[in-house]
């Protein structure tokens, strides 16, 4: 049992919501799969063969299949709200870097860490979002953006709204997921909404600039796994590096090990101008590039993942590259801290995709409106 | 230009000493194998051309939130709640020398 609560969880409890568990997450959120848990696999409540996605599956998973009034809590470095939604026929809301408070939260990136929102339907995940949102002086990255009530945004018309289309989101995307989301963007277009054509070219270094500055953050953030204040705990034997060694070597999971030790390697001198400074001026460029965009358009949209959910025994036969290649539509935003919204836009042979919409810094409210719209036309 | 592929044993094992970590020889075999393909394509970003832009640490405008430092005052106890070493009142750490 923790200690202290997070402040979600003080502001959950004090609008009066009632928190009734944890859900299961990759380790630490190292995942898009859900398959890396330390405790148990969530599995997908549409086909218990696939995956609910990751790293937050739990909380996909019980969003889709409690039949009770529930919100998901749910958290996001590089796309970990938007794969479960996307995979569980969610709607999964990962507000900008900084809106949330992330006191009590276990730091994966402290740079691209973000508390999001994961729910059956838009205005839920508005509600909650109205609730968690704002400034917290125990946060140092809190930002100090108004926030106020999301949920006056749900039901708003989209006539005349700009969607932004990014060419580089449709390309080698599974065209069973493509489909669905082109004729989304149809359906927006007859509620009045207007398509426009973008290119945002430096995305095909999203994914590389993403893992070196997640990996770089997890290795240092980590560093607090010493067998004594945090983490697991055996009696102290030998000396500080021999304990020390032996208690992460034992208990940090493979991916973690891998993180950890990839982090560690891109940081080390002879290799961190080349790795982890370069990817950090990647991340300049590519806020830049979709600044330009959001001159031209209120939103973007994309698939919320470039495949439908996989089924367990095809994840298993998947590298770790292989792996996080598959987080091509989330990396970007994530590591720009722009807010999305990932929105149910139907099922193919049985499974849902999603719709994924991006807006500038502080616009969530954007993303509520359009999502919400589309939503109500599909009910 | 820096040699993204090139990922032997002993860097792997100088990595891990500096991460603090122990592999068996199955997990050495195994993510040698995989650092250098996964190193491999973290060097795309080698390729993108930035200029003079700076390195951005955060994707947003982050300010510095300072607080009163405001001394709160905690028994022995309470500071060990979070460890089993405590020996009295104190917490036992590994010998460093």
């Amino acid at each position: 049992m923790p200690t202290y609560d997070a402040t979600v969880v003080t502001k959950t409890k004090s609008a009066g919501g009632m928190i009734l568990g944890k859900t299961a997450q990759d380790e630490f959120g190292f995942g898009t799969f859900s398959d890396t848990c330390a405790y148990a696999v969530p599995k997908n409540p549409i086909d218990p063969e696939r995956t609910c996605g990751g790293s937050s599956g739990g909380a996909g998973c019980l969003a889709a299949a409690a039949d009770f009034p529930h919100i998901a809590i749910a958290e996001s470095t590089g796309g970990s709200i938007t794969a479960p939604a996307a995979f569980t026929g969610t709607v999964g809301l990962t507000p900008t870097y900084g809106r949330v408070s992330r006191y009590g939260l276990i730091d994966y990136s402290n740079s691209m860490d973000k508390i999001g929102v994961i729910s059956r339907k838009v205005y839920d995940s508005a509600l909650m979002l109205s609730v968690i949102s704002g400034h917290d002086p125990l946060d140092s990255t809190s930002s100090r953006a108004e926030s106020g009530d999301f949920t006056a945004y749900v039901g708003k018309s989209v006539k005349g709204i700009r969607i932004g289309i990014p060419k580089e989101y449709f390309s080698d995307v599974d065209r069973k997921v493509s489909k669905p989301v082109e004729d989304a963007l149809g359906r927006l277009e007859g509620m009045g909404a207007k398509t426009v054509d973008i290119s945002l070219p430096r995305t095909k270094y999203a994914i590389a600039a993403y893992y070196i500055v997640a990996m770089g953050e997890a290795s240092t953030n980590l560093a607090r796994y010493c067998g004594m204040r945090y983490g697991a705990q055996e009696k102290i034997d030998g000396e500080f590096s021999e304990y020390f060694s032996s208690i992460r070597s034992k208990y940090f999971g493979e991916e973690a090990k891998r993180r950890i030790i990839l982090g560690t390697y891109v940081r080390a001198a002879g290799f961190r101008d080349a790795y982890y400074t370069k990817a950090l001026k990647v991340r300049g460029l590519l806020i830049k590039e979709f600044k330009e965009a959001f001159a031209k358009v209120d939103v973007l949209a994309t698939p919320s993942m470039p495949i439908l959910p996989p089924r367990f025994d095809e994840i298993e036969s998947m590298s770790p590259l292989d792996k996080y290649n598959i987080d091509k539509m989330t990396t970007a935003p994530n590591l720009c801290g722009f807010p999305t919204i990932s929105v149910p836009a139907g099922k193919v042979d049985g499974l849902p995709v999603g719709l994924q919409l991006i807006a500038d810094h502080f616009h969530e409210g954007e993303l509520i409106s359009v999502a919400s719209a589309f939503e109500g036309d599909s009910d | 230009m820096v040699d993204f592929q090139k990922v032997d044993a002993s860097l792997l094992d100088r990595m891990c000493s500096v991460a603090k970590l122990t592999l068996n020889t199955s997990e050495k075999k195994k993510f040698l194998a995989e650092m250098s393909e996964i190193l491999a394509a973290f060097g795309t970003v080698e390729e993108a051309y930035v200029g003079d832009t700076p390195p951005a640490y955060h994707p947003t405008a982050v300010e510095n939130i300072w607080r009163d430092d405001t001394i709160i005052k905690k028994s022995k106890l309470d500071i060990g709640k979070n460890t089993n070493a405590l020996e009295d009142g104190y917490v036992v750490g590994p010998k460093l020398v």
